[in-house]
């Protein structure tokens, strides 16, 4: 659980990552706070780097450091870049802001009775099948 | 130390060199052992459709050994490489986490020396492995559609292939108007209920735990019927060392389980199927007064000649919306336009390309497939997002690597894994005709996506954690002292040890490799079976 200092500082940083435009919440906006914590549960693992991360950042102009990182420190910029666009992202209200619904199954489609598609494309393969095979084959016919 | 009972065949590795051996040894009644150093996968961690699904990706799901470090993973020293080795140490192989593009080699690919003039011919042909090719088809459950121009005749997929999506039809309509190869594209995806695969619905999750069951990895495919047909398969048993008698043979293999207790398991034949870093690796460790090199290296050929497959994508973005958030991951059509060696392109062999849907949100802020060269942090982000999620599709490059022995696996000198056993290191740079051929494939394929309707389109050229096929560190061929292994697995030095990896490939053509890795295994073993009443083994003969 992050302090409500850290917790200033990792929404300085998140929003340099993502901030507010068009029409679209910036990343503390989009509640980070409580977001964030979602995140952590599913990857405790991030805990520990995020702390050093914010612990380091506490002094500094939020958009010089997270461009320093970006360029000279890429795993501790993976770090943040993933709790906060993870955190962002899974905001349902961001979700219905981008027409998103999760890796949801597609109905199945019943492949045989696609008829549709079989017709469209027969006529596409047709056309491939017309310009002749593509492949070599060796002087001694493949045959070791 | 325990030592375990007596099989006739131990099978070192349950990825799908391992899975298609034991299925076909079962078969013909030889007793069988395999040892795995990772557990099965954790189907739990299967989570499309929940809310934690993306971020949970990278850490239970990801390809990198060395950023997932899973207590069966062991670090892959990659500083001198311009590529990171990925791979997935579990019940299946890295077939779990493969994106199931299933595709055979070309019959060029085992003729490199004879129509380019470079590297190697295999020992056998495209028309040797037709009919096991077929087999683990069906084995696989392989869906796609049979008559590709691309191959010789003969016998298609088991399984249909899904109706072409929005993206495929642009793109199949773009080819045919500048007269380029594309084809529905095979993959071992389930598009019907089949065997035990459940059918597919499209949640473009393949790479990160399919919930449906409807990918072909052989976790699914081959071991439960393995081990229910009498397969003795041990888990969290890690291998560290091949043991040899004083007539040369291998006898068994130690190993540590996870409880750090040492074992030796006894066999009367050995077979690697550890893939192109695990298999040499352990070849490496298993040196002895009579090999100081390592097993089966009197070429000293064991580890070099290693190829990756360097892998670049280019990426279009329409204003139509695609649905790409969905699909098969997989590959929607594959183009092999570009595959033949043409030397008026300024090098030789080619690249296959694979069309894919590009995923969810957190997808679209990702290495893969946007390269850090693409990245949309800060101002960018929204407008960014609006225009990559649902509306991209991806062509991913595989490009032909050719065997250089400066590119290799070796034993690192401080490197250890969680038991203390040396780390492989790889060394690896791409060679100047790999730089040309990707940099001409990527141009094509921009041309293609163009030519499709995109108004932008994007390239990563050489994205670092894309190591997923991990070939050539143990050469087949003819002659010992320029290969490690004949054309059946059989190593030229010791007569009871077999590797039926990827490892042993001379050249690794562009393709993704599993359906080669599958059927070169069955043809190997196959060979094994017909032959074993001639096998020496240790003071027995395999039975059946």
């Amino acid at each position: 659980m992050l302090h409500k200092a850290d917790l200033e500082t990792l929404n300085r940083l998140a929003d340099v990552l993502i901030p507010a435009s068009d029409g679209m919440p910036s990343a503390s906006q989009a509640d980070l706070e409580t977001w964030h914590q979602s995140v952590l549960d599913a990857r405790p693992e991030l805990a520990e780097p995020l702390q050093t991360l914010i612990a380091s950042a506490t002094a500094k102009e939020p958009s010089t450091h997270v461009e320093y990182l970006r360029k000279h420190n890429r795993r501790i910029f993976r770090v943040l870049s993933t709790i906060v666009s993870a955190a962002y992202f899974m905001n349902p209200s961001v979700q219905k802001l981008i027409g998103y619904n999760g890796q949801q199954a597609l109905p199945t489609d019943p492949v045989d009775d696609n008829i549709e598609a079989d017709l469209i494309e027969a006529d596409l393969i047709e056309a491939v099948v017309s310009r002749g095979p593509i492949f070599r084959v060796a002087a001694d016919g493949e045959r070791s | 130390m325990t030592v375990e009972t007596h099989p006739d065949v131990l099978i070192i590795g349950a990825g799908p060199t391992g899975a298609v051996a034991a299925r076909r040894l079962v078969q013909a009644g030889v007793r069988v052992v395999v040892l795995e150093q990772g557990e099965w996968p954790d189907e739990s961690k299967a989570r499309a459709g929940h809310a934690d699904y993306e971020v949970r990706t990278d850490r239970d799901w990801g390809p990198n050994p060395n950023y997932r470090q899973a207590p069966a993973d062991y670090p892959i020293v990659d500083t001198d490489s311009d590529i990171s080795a990925t791979l997935f140490n579990a019940v299946g192989g890295s077939t779990v986490i493969y994106a199931a593009q299933w595709q055979r080699n070309m019959p060029s690919d085992f003729r490199v020396r004879s129509l380019d003039g470079i590297a190697d011919d295999w020992p056998l042909s495209y028309q040797d492995l037709e009919p096991y090719y077929e087999q683990v088809e069906a084995d696989f459950g392989i869906s796609g559609l049979g008559g590709d121009p691309a191959f010789p005749p003969g016998k298609g997929p088991p399984l249909p292939a899904y109706p072409l999506s929005r993206m495929g039809r642009k793109i199949a309509r773009a080819h045919n108007q500048l007269g380029w190869h594309w084809w529905p594209a095979s993959n071992a995806i389930a598009t019907r209920p089949y065997r035990a695969l459940n059918q597919c619905t499209q949640r473009a999750t393949c790479m990160w735990g399919c919930v449906e069951g409807a990918k072909g990895s052989v976790d699914k495919t081959h071991w439960p019927d393995n081990v229910a047909r009498g397969v003795t398969l041990i888990t969290g048993a890690r291998v560290r060392q091949l043991e040899m008698n004083k007539t040369g043979l291998v006898t068994g293999a130690h190993y540590v389980d996870r409880q750090g207790k040492e074992h030796f398991q006894p066999a009367g034949v050995t077979i690697l199927g550890a893939n192109g870093i695990g298999t040499p690796r352990l070849l490496l460790l298993s040196k002895n007064d009579q090999h100081p090199d390592g097993l089966a290296n009197s070429s000293g050929l064991v580890g070099k000649r290693l190829m990756m497959h360097p892998y670049g994508t280019v990426v279009g973005l329409f204003e139509d919306d695609l649905g790409s958030t969905h699909g098969v991951w997989g590959q929607h059509v594959h183009s092999l336009e570009f595959y033949e060696t043409d030397t008026r392109r300024g090098f030789v062999r080619g690249a296959k390309w694979g069309l894919l849907p590009t995923g969810g949100p957190m997808r679209m802020t990702s290495t893969y497939p946007w390269g850090e060269e693409n990245e949309i942090w800060g101002e960018r982000f929204h407008d960014g997002i609006r225009k990559r999620l649902g509306h991209s599709a991806m062509w991913g490059i595989s490009a032909e690597d050719l065997p250089n022995e400066h590119n290799r696996v070796e034993l690192d000198s401080l490197a250890r894994d969680s038991d203390g056993i040396p780390a492989p290191k790889i060394t690896y740079r791409m060679s100047e005709n790999s730089n040309r051929m990707l940099d001409f494939h990527l141009a094509k394929a921009r041309q293609s996506l163009e030519a499709a309707g995109a108004y932008e389109t994007m390239i990563a050229p050489k994205i670092r954690e894309t190591g997923w096929h991990l070939l050539g560190t143990c050469k087949m061929g003819n002659a010992p002292e320029s290969s490690v292994v004949d054309q059946w697995g059989r190593t030229h030095d010791i007569p009871n040890l077999y590797i039926f990896d990827g490892s042993i490939w001379p050249t690794s053509s562009g393709m993704n490799p599993t359906a080669t890795i599958a059927a070169l295994a069955l043809r190997c073993t196959e060979h094994l079976v017909q032959h074993r009443t001639n096998q020496r083994v240790p003071n027995q003969r395999v039975s059946g």
